[in-house]
């Protein structure tokens, strides 16, 4: 009886990452939207979308280190690499978005920044989908 | 699907020792350290040393991270080559975190001695450069050790 290879990125912390970058581009959109009623709420949500980008970032690179241990104990042949690339990914653009926010606080503010901002958020969300969706 | 990894590595570390170049050849001219090879002003110098040091710096996140998920799980150093490679890259990622915090932070009295560490960090940069995979298969197919 073959048994299925254990997952190496769908784990709980994979999923942690998806909702943590859900969580960001959630709350950028919702400020974008509340701001013109309630711009504090508008900033709060702002400044909670920045931090989960953070912790996006902390949790991409934990997982990958829990997946690449279980990798290297079990040996499951399956898109490591791929989820490797993918994850370098989600890393350097989740931390690039971070480090633009803490750089400039209006980012998202600006109508010359929202879009490319949104984008990034929207691409996080994408690659942290697309590494769990891999196994 | 390593090859595909690897190919993606050497793109992107391409990118990051032009970058780098870039970054150094600019601050060199601005700094006249080197004759006035490159054109534009000094603030058209110093415009492309910050992007081409931004661009650097994304890079060499994106390869730290590939670099370390194969040194330390994957495809473990197993010669002198893979070894100096993976120490120059964990050197010249936390050099370069050291600078930015240095400049952004401009911590005293490290900012007086930017032109040393920005030298240093470039020499990091063609150490790492020079003992990757590609050299390796250079000499391979010309029978230079």
């Amino acid at each position: 009886m073959k048994v299925a290879p254990p997952p190496l990125f769908a784990t709980w912390l994979g999923y942690l990452t998806v909702i943590l970058a859900f969580a960001a581009l959630l709350g950028t959109i919702v400020a974008l939207g509340v701001r013109r009623k309630d711009e504090k709420r508008a900033m709060f949500l702002e400044r909670w979308a920045f931090r989960c980008v953070i912790a996006t970032a902390i949790s991409t690179a934990l997982t990958t280190i829990v997946a690449l241990s279980l990798f290297t104990l079990s040996w499951t042949s399956q898109n490591v690499y791929r989820q490797l690339l993918l994850a370098a990914s989600l890393f350097t653009l989740a931390l690039t978005l971070a480090g633009w926010r803490e750089r400039d606080s209006d980012v998202l503010w600006k109508a010359a920044t929202r879009l490319l901002y949104l984008i990034g958020y929207a691409g996080c969300l994408a690659l942290a989908l697309a590494i769990v969706g891999m196994g | 699907m390593l090859n595909g990894l690897l190919v993606v590595k050497g793109i992107v570390a391409t990118i990051t020792f032009v970058a780098a170049l870039i970054a150094f050849l600019t601050m060199m001219q601005i700094r006249k350290k080197i004759p006035a090879i490159l054109p534009g002003n000094a603030a058209a110098l110093r415009r492309w040393h910050l992007i081409s040091g931004r661009i650097s710096l994304v890079s060499t996140i994106f390869l730290a991270f590939i670099g370390m998920g194969l040194a330390l799980y994957l495809y473990p150093p197993s010669s002198l080559r893979p070894w100096l490679h993976v120490v120059a890259g964990v050197l010249t990622t936390l050099w370069f975190a050291g600078k930015v915090v240095t400049v952004r932070r401009k911590l005293q009295p490290w900012m007086k001695q930017l032109l040393p560490i920005g030298v240093i960090l470039f020499v990091l940069h063609v150490v790492i450069f020079l003992t990757a995979t590609i050299w390796a298969y250079w000499f391979k197919i010309t029978g230079v050790p």
